[in-house]
């Protein structure tokens, strides 16, 4: 992942530098820029993924910036990482497509939060469930067992996993990130169901897959930054569970279409989340040496 | 805003930056313009202008830039001290711009020589001030004119 970073001051360039590369993702690739022009001539060239950008600069500012990418059609996304808090300006920065703001003086967390969703797709699958999906009927996916969950994640931790059933309710956002999983028909991007770890979940069962130590996972947890070690983790058990779900009307398996954060609710998954049924199951997940967490699996349908 | 939202903005700014604490301290004029000897202003536009004014001794300029670095003190030159004392000012304007809820923006931080702030602040009083010590007992100064632009 390539990023851009836009400040006129050199302590903030090293300050949002050093907060995304406690991410913990070695393979990210940086550059700086001292102001919007200096910026756009370097986007050209070289397409970052994300571009984290001050708003008042010499020369060019951030929302200049932002107006010319926007002009050029650029494939970067924008966030912004400032002290200008007029809700104004910010409100019109989000119009023009932001990712997000970030008012100084931040956090690492806050950093991490705004910025995950973006390093970790969920915006592309927030969008994707935004076009794509709807509660299903009584037709659709068939939800696999409580006894198949159990088999098929028991099969693949260091610790045992235990697996209650529990009445659905509404996700509880106290407990994000979330990491999701996206099961679309086999050679298609239709999605059918969803799989929704919450943060403790999130942070037991991706350690217990290795064994990894339990305070760097209540660490993740009391930050609420789940690590990519941890998110690739859960990546392997959703797409373990995978091969449980069909698809009746197309008598298709369906796959793992993508597993990402979320760190935000959107209005989508929430509208989602508040169905019951047997088009949702949830799950109390008490995993062995760790702790509890929650699943919660749901239907979908086109 | 009154002047103890006032100090709990930088109080809070320094304890986010740096994880340190600041304590309020009684003005005392004569002896603290002696020691403060950085100084950045930051102008906040809108319908009604405001100026942000704030200042350190320079050691403690070069302290920040070293903390925000994380490099060692005798790795920073003025430029990077500059900078620091610029920024911090920069943030501590937006969390005052939000206090004042009116619409307004940031304008980019002005450094201003000692004599420089001493003829701007001459005849001026503040409408908000405060004095702060950090854990050395070393001044901190931030000010807010009404009405004044750069």
């Amino acid at each position: 992942m390539k990023f851009l970073i836009v400040d006129d001051s050199r302590a903030m360039q090293v300050i949002v530098k050093r907060g995304l590369e406690q991410l913990g993702y070695s393979d990210n690739e940086y550059k700086m820029a001292n102001n919007g022009r200096d910026a756009l001539n370097i986007a050209k060239e070289w397409l970052p993924d994300l571009i984290l950008c001050d708003w008042h600069m010499p020369e060019m500012t951030g929302i200049q910036l932002l107006q010319l990418i926007n002009k050029l059609e650029l494939p970067s996304n924008i966030g912004f990482v400032t002290s200008e808090t007029s809700e104004s300006r910010l409100k019109e920065a989000k119009e023009m497509g932001a990712r997000f703001i970030v008012n100084k003086p931040f956090t690492d967390e806050d950093l991490h939060k705004a910025v995950l969703p973006i390093l970790q797709g969920a915006i592309e699958a927030e969008d994707a469930l935004e076009q794509d999906t709807q509660v299903a009927d009584e037709k659709g996916i068939t939800l696999p067992s409580a006894a198949a969950f159990d088999k098929a994640i028991n099969a693949i931790t260091s610790s045992t996993v235990k697996l209650s059933e529990v009445s659905t309710e509404p996700l509880n956002y106290d407990h994000l990130p979330f990491i999701t999983g996206l099961y679309a028909i086999a050679g298609t991007s239709s999605i059918r169901s969803i799989c929704v770890l919450d943060l403790e979940a999130s942070c037991f069962l991706g350690s217990a897959l290795q064994n990894l130590p339990l305070e760097d996972a209540l660490d993740s947890i009391q930050q609420k930054a789940i690590p990519k070690q941890l998110l690739e983790n859960c990546g392997m058990i959703l797409k373990v569970i995978s091969v449980l779900f069909f698809d009746q009307d197309s008598g298709m398996d369906l796959k793992l279409e993508n597993h990402t954060l979320i760190a935000k609710p959107f209005a989508k998954l929430d509208a989602l989340s508040r169905k019951g049924g047997n088009q949702r199951m949830d799950f109390e997940l008490d995993i062995e040496g760790y702790g509890k967490g929650r699943m919660s699996v749901i239907a979908v349908n086109r | 805003m009154n002047k103890q939202t006032f100090y709990s903005l930088l109080s809070g700014m320094w304890d986010k930056l740096f994880g340190a604490k600041l304590k309020y301290v009684e003005p005392q004029p004569h002896k603290q313009e002696c020691i403060l000897e950085c100084f950045v202003e930051i102008p906040i536009v809108g319908r009604n202008n405001f100026l942000l004014v704030l200042a350190m001794p320079t050691k403690l300029s070069y302290k920040a830039a070293s903390s925000l670095f994380e490099l060692p003190l005798d790795d920073i030159e003025e430029a990077d001290a500059s900078d620091a004392l610029n920024e911090l000012g920069n943030i501590l304007a937006g969390q005052v711009q939000r206090e004042i809820s009116e619409d307004t923006h940031l304008d980019l931080p002005i450094p201003l020589t000692k004599e420089q702030a001493h003829e701007l602040m001459q005849g001026i009083e503040p409408d908000w001030e405060v004095f702060t010590e950090d854990e050395d007992d070393t001044i901190i100064y931030a000010g807010v004119f009404i009405g004044q632009s750069q």
